[in-house]
């Protein structure tokens, strides 16, 4: 890697918004509606961003993966005032990945080359499709209600919710596999935590940047904003952040890269009318508009 | 046009092996019927979560480059407390408080850890915060594996294994102040063969290094006139050989914790109170520095709220009685296991 080209580690569970996310940055950039970055030449491989940005203008609910394409989005930029030239590189590792390192405890050595080399980090999670680590006593209290309070003598299932809303359910208990692996998906904020830790804490630079991402940031309902949202959600997230915020500088972002619901036909016909950058949704910690680039832009310590 | 390595088409006369173009003209041939995976036939593994099915929330699914072709992988680690050599170097980094949480079988103290960490999971405890941990997944395992599914009381998942290991759990408190906590992760068959006579330094060699020693005594047996006279004198021959000459040093902490106290009635609960005050008096006899907390990790009775954690967390936490200017370091002592000294304590 020379000196102009800047890596981002982009972290996140299948389904947490970060081709998305790359599609729509690609579209922003060519589109010339990132103030402070801009092309520096049409030189780069552009085959797979032309194709994951091709189906964020098609409405296209469902991507299938296109083995063997060049997944990643490198372009060569010129960053700030003074067009500082730089080379933006984020590869888009598989969910599965991530998935994997949660829970088996492995990540190829190519990730760990990234993991240990990268600028900064953008490190995913979906707004609503999350688990939120119910405890054991929030369990036990449901049980009680639902024991007591049903006349059809409603069954206790063991699942709950925490203090989500109802988006939250335990997995089930865990065994633990031949090799030792727990095999179990840890709740959303201890996977968060967890990440930080091995990517941040454990081989990454110190001071490190983190950009945290909301996706499908529309399903998550008006009136509350990315800081709000992680502080009633996610509190060991908030706990490790504060605990660590002298080395671990964080932004925390809202984004709706497709603006609604693709799978809907009225909303996804709807929303093809209009401009995909035009109808994304990008919020910072506070819930005020930003572009797509300030989520790259912040990890990179240019924001 | 970038080459498409790892695909095949089926259709004969298609050249899409030779330079990209597929027969049926559909770019990068996306969405052609004739095309497969040769890792999909390699290995008939299932395709990345995300493929062709939408994704919650409607986000297109991640792409994702595949990183499964012939890529060595890298341990992580974490799914399990620590050994002692790796704890040296944790408590190299961190500095620690070595907490030697001594009960039999079935006392409680893996449920007291896990419950414990579960505390932050909801947010600050007792004035104290999540401030790190290599041992993040083995905490939330052992505590997730206790969230099972189905009614009735959860199962833990026991410490099984043979070595001595500890778990590390770092916490910055409100007012700023730092701790660096490595907090033993036993099997109760050690503490048993020291009860029963074997030498201390042989089965508990941590007790030496220890900053603080916790001795579990389980409230189901406490709970019982049948079983509990015998409990109250297991945990003084523990105590009595926990501080014999060689054992915790004087002047160290030493608690005399009560678990599951949700099960002991409140006659129970005043006998106890009375063997309770005695084992402290005679650890303090022993040149430690008693105390005596009551704890239910895990109550069974509705609110299932914990009791008496923040308690524990309190004695846990409580700056040392005497300053420590060491640092670990690894030397053996019996049975190769590890022997440790503080010299430097970054994170107080």
């Amino acid at each position: 890697m020379n000196d102009l080209e800047k890596q981002l580690l982009m972290a996140g569970l299948p389904g947490t918004g970060k081709t998305t996310f790359l599609a729509l940055l690609w579209l922003a950039i060519v589109g010339g509606r990132t103030p402070g970055v801009k092309l520096a030449d049409y030189q780069d491989d552009r085959t797979y961003l032309n194709g994951i940005g091709a189906r964020l203008q098609h409405c296209d609910p469902t991507l299938h993966t296109e083995l063997g394409e060049d997944r990643a989005l490198k372009l060569s930029l010129l960053v700030g005032e003074t067009d500082d030239p730089a080379v933006l590189d984020i590869p888009d590792l598989s969910g599965e990945t991530w998935r994997e390192a949660a829970t088996d405890r492995h990540w190829p050595s190519r990730v760990e080359a990234l993991a240990t080399g990268n600028k900064g980090l953008l490190l995913f999670m979906h707004g609503r499709e999350f688990d939120a680590g119910a405890t054991i006593g929030q369990v036990n209290e449901l049980t009680d209600i639902l024991s007591q309070g049903s006349d059809e003598g409603s069954e206790a299932t063991g699942h709950a919710t925490g203090d989500t809303g109802g988006h939250g359910q335990l997995p089930e208990g865990p065994p633990s596999d031949a090799n030792g692996k727990s095999g179990h998906i840890p709740p959303t904020q201890v996977a968060l935590v967890d990440a930080l830790q091995l990517i941040c804490e454990q081989r990454g630079l110190r001071p490190a940047r983190v950009s945290i991402v909301i996706s499908a940031w529309d399903l998550v309902g008006e009136g509350v904003t990315p800081r709000e949202f992680v502080a009633k959600n996610l509190p060991l997230l908030v706990q490790y952040l504060e605990a660590n915020e002298d080395w671990l500088e964080v932004q925390i972002f809202g984004l709706s890269a497709q603006g609604g619901d693709f799978e809907d036909a009225d909303s996804r016909e709807n929303l093809a009318k209009v401009d995909a950058v035009e109808r994304a949704i990008v919020q910072d910690r506070g819930g005020g508009d930003v572009g797509v680039h300030e989520i790259a832009l912040w990890a990179l310590g240019r924001s | 046009m970038s080459t498409t390595p790892g695909l095949v088409c089926e259709q004969d006369g298609c050249p899409f092996a030779d330079n990209g173009r597929c027969l049926e003209g559909l770019p990068n041939g996306e969405g052609c019927p004739h095309l497969r995976s040769l890792a999909a036939d390699e290995d008939a593994a299932a395709a990345p979560p995300g493929n062709g099915e939408p994704q919650p929330g409607g986000e297109i699914a991640d792409a994702g480059v595949d990183t499964s072709e012939l890529d060595p992988t890298v341990e992580l680690g974490g799914e399990d407390s620590v050994t002692l050599a790796a704890g040296d170097a944790i408590a190299a980094r961190f500095g620690a408080t070595v907490v030697l949480i001594a009960g039999e079988h079935n006392a409680g103290k893996t449920t007291l850890l896990a419950e414990l960490y579960a505390q932050f999971l909801k947010g600050p405890f007792a004035s104290w915060s999540y401030a790190g941990s290599e041992c993040l997944i083995a905490l939330d395992r052992r505590y997730q594996g206790a969230r099972g599914v189905g009614p009735g009381p959860p199962e833990i998942e026991h410490t099984a294994d043979e070595e001595m290991r500890l778990i590390d759990l770092r916490l910055l408190s409100a007012s700023g102040r730092r701790v660096s906590l490595l907090l033993s992760d036993i099997k109760g068959e050690f503490v048993r063969q020291v009860i029963d006579g074997a030498p201390l330094r042989e089965e508990l060699p941590l007790a030496v290094r220890a900053d603080r020693t916790a001795v579990l005594i389980d409230g189901e047996k406490i709970a019982s006139m049948y079983t509990r006279q015998e409990a109250v004198t297991r945990a003084r021959v523990l105590i009595g050989a926990l501080t014999d000459p060689g054992g915790v040093p004087d002047g160290r902490p030493l608690a005399v914790i009560l678990a599951k106290k949700d099960k002991v009635d409140s006659e129970g609960l005043d006998w106890f109170t009375a063997e309770a005050d005695q084992l402290r008096a005679f650890a303090e006899e022993r040149g430690a520095r008693g105390t005596t907390v009551n704890t239910a990790a895990r109550p069974d009775n509705a609110p299932h709220r914990p009791e008496g954690l923040d308690d524990f967390l309190a004695w846990v936490v409580a700056p040392a009685p005497e300053a420590e200017t060491l640092v670990l370091t690894t030397a053996l002592l019996g049975r190769e296991r590890s022997f440790w000294r503080l010299h430097e304590r970054p994170y107080e």
